[in-house]
């Protein structure tokens, strides 16, 4: 139990560091992250009761502290990328650290087409519910179910060949530039410099694991 | 403006949705193309637009013709297209950004962009709804932006594929008040008799991917069996 201990707050100050810096942010970008931390939290569980069954006492308390260091930085880093605005705004942004405009074109359609496809899921399931379906524990529930991703994929696809159409007759040339122009700001500089902090460290600490790992 | 001679075109091999079908349409003439569903309305105005390829005949608009591949790659700068369901059309967030998708194709500068925008939103009524989503936009209010999107590339050639379709008639109207504002050569494919007598200086109503018959908006065409009465 010592040497855990030992092992644990030998990586204490980097972990949370790592840790610290990717909240400091979120907080900072006013991101709710309690959902977050619940599903991250609950995800967790299984490793931090396992691990300590397949391994030894000390190793396992060391593992099961690096998993949940790790996989809360990384999650919360997705957050603040992905998720700190609408998705169509952070991909138009992308253009800022330099991405390339064939990736910010193929994003672009990339949300569009999920944003399609989620309404296709809506109104196909509303067509079967208002007559009458409930989903019930029998094989013509599954069927039905079956049938619906089937039906939905169908008119997906129908819609974004329609939509590829009407592109093409305004003149789609394989560029989505936008009118918005974006400019970095005080707070966009502490957000990118906090997230390359947390890369950093997270290569680092992930480098010396490797060179003590026998 | 649009010259169409003996044009057939079929999604099969034995099918033929247009048959030895031609028409023509004078430089700043609006003709409305009317018909039962499935006559062949919205595949002559795909042929038009260089979208389908037709088996036979000849298709010239604005100059160009839409089966040759170096024309095909000009046709939108000349011709716009406004399809059935305006959700076709809309691509993006912000109604500004969806306008503005077709002149940032065209090539232009960020500023002629705006500009182009800015004209096209006042011609479809919608200023002030720039940063609106159109994807939450009314049915009326979608089929305007769609329409923006189409006007700003400036077209020679306007193709409209049932513009009044699910509009209730105050948007009908003001959808006509657009139209008829407009500088350009205009076939409105529809069954909305009321927007196309306000719109269309002749009529042609398509029967079995023919002209069965065409005429002056006055005449009435609601008793033609080939229009659905029948």
């Amino acid at each position: 139990m010592m040497t855990a201990c030992v092992l644990v707050a030998d990586r204490w100050p980097t972990q949370s560091l790592v840790l610290a810096l990717p909240i400091a942010a979120s907080v900072q970008q006013r991101l709710r992250l309690d959902r977050m931390l619940v599903g991250v939290s609950i995800a967790l569980l299984p490793f931090v009761l396992i691990l300590p069954l397949t391994l030894d006492a000390a190793d396992s308390v060391r593992v099961a502290g690096t998993i949940a260091f790790r996989s809360l930085s990384m999650m919360l880093i997705a957050q603040i990328l992905f998720a700190s605005g609408p998705m169509h705004e952070i991909v138009l942004a992308w253009k800022l650290p330099g991405v390339l405009g064939k990736m910010q074109s193929l994003a672009l359609l990339t949300v569009r087409c999920i944003a399609a496809m989620s309404e296709q899921s809506r109104t196909v399931q509303n067509a079967v519910r208002m007559r009458g379906f409930r989903a019930r524990t029998s094989l013509r529930t599954w069927e039905t179910f079956g049938g619906l991703v089937r039906q939905m994929l169908r008119r997906a696809d129908a819609r974004g060949r329609r939509a590829t159409l009407a592109m093409q007759t305004r003149g789609w040339a394989g560029r989505w530039p936008s009118l918005r122009v974006y400019a970095f700001g005080f707070r966009d500089r502490r957000l990118i410099l906090a997230v390359f902090a947390v890369l950093l460290t997270i290569v680092s600490v992930e480098c010396s694991a490797a060179k003590e790992s026998p | 403006m649009i010259e169409v001679d003996s044009l057939s075109l079929g999604y099969g091999i034995d099918s033929h949705v247009l048959e030895n079908l031609s028409l023509h349409v004078r430089p700043g003439e609006s003709v409305g193309l009317i018909g039962r569903n499935g006559s062949g309305k919205t595949t002559l105005l795909h042929a038009l637009c260089g979208l389908l390829n037709p088996s036979g005949g000849s298709i010239r608009i604005a100059g160009l013709d839409p089966r040759n591949p170096e024309d095909r790659r000009r046709i939108p700068r000349t011709v716009g297209l406004v399809f059935q369901d305006p959700d076709d059309h809309l691509i993006a967030d912000r109604v500004d950004e969806d306008v503005a998708f077709g002149p940032f194709n065209l090539g232009l500068s960020r500023d002629a962009v705006r500009e182009r925008v800015r004209d096209a939103l006042a011609m479809a009524h919608l200023t002030g709804l720039e940063h609106r989503d159109p994807l939450a936009m009314s049915g009326g209010e979608k089929r305007r932006v769609a329409l923006a999107g189409v006007l700003a590339m400036r077209p020679e050639v306007l193709l409209l594929d049932e513009p009044g379709a699910f509009l209730d008639l105050r948007e009908s109207r003001h959808l006509a008040k657009i139209l008829m504002g407009l500088n350009a050569t205009m076939l409105i494919a529809g069954h909305d008799l009321e927007l196309m007598r306000k719109c269309c200086t002749r009529i042609v109503l398509l029967d079995g991917g023919k002209i069965c018959r065409e005429g002056e908006p006055d005449r009435p065409w609601e008793d033609d069996p080939a229009f659905g009465d029948g």
